[in-house]
């Protein structure tokens, strides 16, 4: 059982607030991931919980026990570096064994031998163990800083965009292994990156970071599903969610109806008045472009548009449609559009995400019968 | 060296001409002292400048082993112990050097703290000012502290050249290390001092070699101070030297041999730290 918990931690370097006021808590045996831009203070965080830097305001806490004020080599927690941070004047075999001869491992000189070789047979680097770090290519490096932080079976494992700097191939290729090792390591893994395809894939649950200040906590699907404000929205999904400025007008049957300024993109409000805060007169309409669906028979029912530009990607093809004065993002499995060519857009009124035009807060959320979504 | 490749083989030719013709400048007078050395002294003083003669090891014998002082009185000189206060002096004033500049170059690359960049700096302008510039206040209070004519003061006044020196360009080296190196060997669970004497140092060792070799031959070459808060129980061998000096001769042999021994342990050195000098150490831990 380890877990580490923040309660309103704050970190500023002279006045440069980094972090102002975060509070979690990672679950035990789970992969924890902080995901936000460059700046966001994720680093800030993570060394925060290493004890690298010091807490400017807050407490964390490791099972339950403070631990702002003991020393790093104390806290049994390991960190796996974004620059891997290797020894470069040991070999492969020292730096996996340099955690392990320290004073507080106190192994003999038999047990420090066998958990090398057993790290480096688990992450097939056994051929490597008598090279330099300098003779190691940059996958090859990530393995010994993965390879170091694990032999030495800390409790709590901290992962510092440990992938970012490898190329795409591998990175696909390490994330999968490090889901894999997870699994039969039973280690709390709290993982920092800027890429959430790597946070989706990766982690049980999410924290969204920003400026300093938290955004969202939540499983992947909830944050994708389910976002917090336009920030969480806009910062997961490729290509962009498509965020179209609407107010709120009563149709002809009574009915509500959110209508984009110019009125060339109208949808059914997916809330009732009930749901709409009062005098909310303007709102973001957010829809992910995989829901917008593109029909080229014009008597369908739908929203018009013209297409503006047409990127074949294989699979899909990314399509940007014209609507009034918007240009929207949809992902369609069909290709061959052609500039300017008249279209119809159709939104199923479940996969519409309200936000507050003015905090960018969602209206959505907590709503009954989008938690009855499916992934 | 690539470079060299493109231009006009007539313009590099020059270029060749140029500098051997400085480097002829250069080593001439170190080429002529060597001759010198092994010249009798009616070859030295010679009104055509002999090139050609019968070299000899008298001017080497005489300095080594003793009988210099027989033909002139007032010329003795004891070389072997100059030469031997040169390397106490100097070796000693080095180890101190880093003993102390090793800590505070690390102090200065590595933590923030109150005058930090006004104590670095005050490090550096021991530098700016000739020393001649400050032997007299120096000569008066080593009298009055009883320093004056001893090891300790010397060593002590020679800090001014090697300490300088040892914490900028080790500072240099130890800025150079990834704090992250460091701060993951904090994670595996070494205090400071383990961190310290497991990575940073070695990581520097390169440096370390390099800059106290450097060190050495600057307070190994230097002059002023032995002459002026030394005497004769403590020069240096470059003050010793002028003792070849007399009111009724000068043993320009002697003095030649007893320079080309000087030159010996500073020369030595340079072409040893020529393979400490690669910094490649270093390269290939951080990404890239």
């Amino acid at each position: 059982m380890s877990t580490v918990q923040l309660e309103d931690v704050h970190k500023y370097y002279g006045k440069v607030k980094a972090v102002r006021g975060i509070s979690f808590e990672s679950l035990d045996k789970d992969i924890l991931a902080i995901l936000g831009p460059s700046g966001a203070g994720k680093t800030s965080t993570l060394k925060m919980i290493a004890g690298l830097e010091p807490v400017t305001q807050g407490e964390i806490y490791k099972d339950g026990r403070l631990i702002n004020l003991i020393p790093p080599e104390k806290r049994n927690i390991a960190m796996v570096f974004e620059s891997y941070a290797l020894y470069p004047h040991y070999t492969v075999y020292d730096n996996i064994a340099f955690p392990l001869r320290s004073k507080a491992a106190l192994l003999s000189q038999d047990e420090i031998d066998r958990r090398v070789r057993e790290t480096a047979e688990m992450l097939q680097m056994k051929s490597l163990l008598a090279r330099k770090p300098a003779e190691l290519s940059g996958g090859q490096k990530q393995r010994v800083s993965l390879g170091r932080a694990l032999a030495k079976r800390a409790e709590i494992l901290l992962m510092d965009e440990p992938l970012s700097h490898l190329d795409a191939k591998l990175r696909h290729h390490m994330r999968r292994e490090l889901k894999k090792y997870q699994s039969s390591l039973n280690t709390t893994i709290i993982y920092v990156t800027h890429d959430y395809l790597e946070a989706l894939a990766l982690a049980g649950r999410l924290v969204i970071l920003n400026e300093g200040v938290i955004h969202q906590i939540g499983t992947p699907s909830e944050v994708y599903y389910n976002p917090a404000d336009t920030f969480v929205a806009s910062l997961i999904g490729q290509p962009k969610i498509n965020l179209i400025t609407c107010h709120i007008q009563n149709g002809s049957g009574g009915e509500l109806k959110v209508i984009s300024k110019d009125g060339a993109f109208q949808v059914p409000c997916p809330l009732s008045a009930e749901e709409l805060p009062p005098r909310n007169d303007t709102v973001l309409v957010g829809v992910r472009s995989q829901h917008l669906y593109l029909s080229r028979n014009l008597d369908d029912q739908g929203i018009v548009g013209e297409i503006y530009v047409s990127e074949y990607m294989g699979v899909n093809s990314i399509v940007q449609v014209k609507v009034g004065h918007q240009i929207l993002n949809a992902l369609t499995k069909e290709q061959n559009y052609e500039i300017g060519q008249p279209v119809k857009l159709q939104v199923s009124e479940k996969d519409i995400i309200l936000f507050d035009a003015h905090t960018g807060k969602s209206l959505s959320r907590g709503i009954a019968h989008r938690e009855s979504i499916t992934i | 060296m690539k470079r060299s490749r493109y231009l006009a083989p007539k313009r590099q030719t020059l270029i060749w001409l140029a500098l051997a013709g400085y480097a002829v400048f250069a080593l001439f007078p170190l080429i002529w002292v060597v001759m010198m050395s092994f010249k009798s002294h009616i070859d030295i003083i010679s009104p055509v400048p002999k090139f050609i003669f019968t070299p000899s090891l008298e001017n080497y014998k005489a300095i080594l082993f003793g009988g210099q002082s027989m033909q002139y009185e007032a010329g003795q000189t004891d070389f072997l112990l100059y030469f031997k206060n040169s390397c106490i002096i100097t070796i000693s004033a080095v180890v101190l050097s880093l003993l102390a500049g090793v800590p505070a170059s690390y102090a200065l690359a590595r933590y923030r703290f109150r005058f930090k960049d006004d104590i670095a700096f005050t490090f550096l302008s021991f530098r700016f000012a000739p020393e001649i510039a400050v032997i007299i206040p120096i000569y008066i209070l080593y009298q009055k502290l009883h320093l004056y004519n001893t090891y300790v003061g010397l060593i002590f006044v020679y800090q001014l050249i090697t300490l300088p020196l040892i914490v900028w360009i080790i500072r240099g080296y130890f800025e150079d290390i990834s704090v992250e190196i460091e701060q993951a060997a904090k994670l595996d669970g070494y205090s400071w001092w383990g961190v310290f004497t497991k990575i940073a140092l070695p990581l520097v060792k390169p440096g370390l070699a390099s800059t106290a070799v450097l060190a050495f031959i600057f307070a190994w070459n230097n002059f002023i101070f032995g002459l002026i808060l030394g005497s004769s129980d403590t020069y240096p061998s470059t003050v010793g030297t002028l003792g070849f000096i007399s009111y009724e001769s000068v043993l320009w042999g002697q003095m030649a041999a007893a320079t080309v021994i000087t030159i010996m342990p500073p020369l030595i050195l340079a072409i040893f730290i020529q393979k400490y000098l690669v910094r490649g150490l270093t390269m290939g831990a951080i990404r890239g």
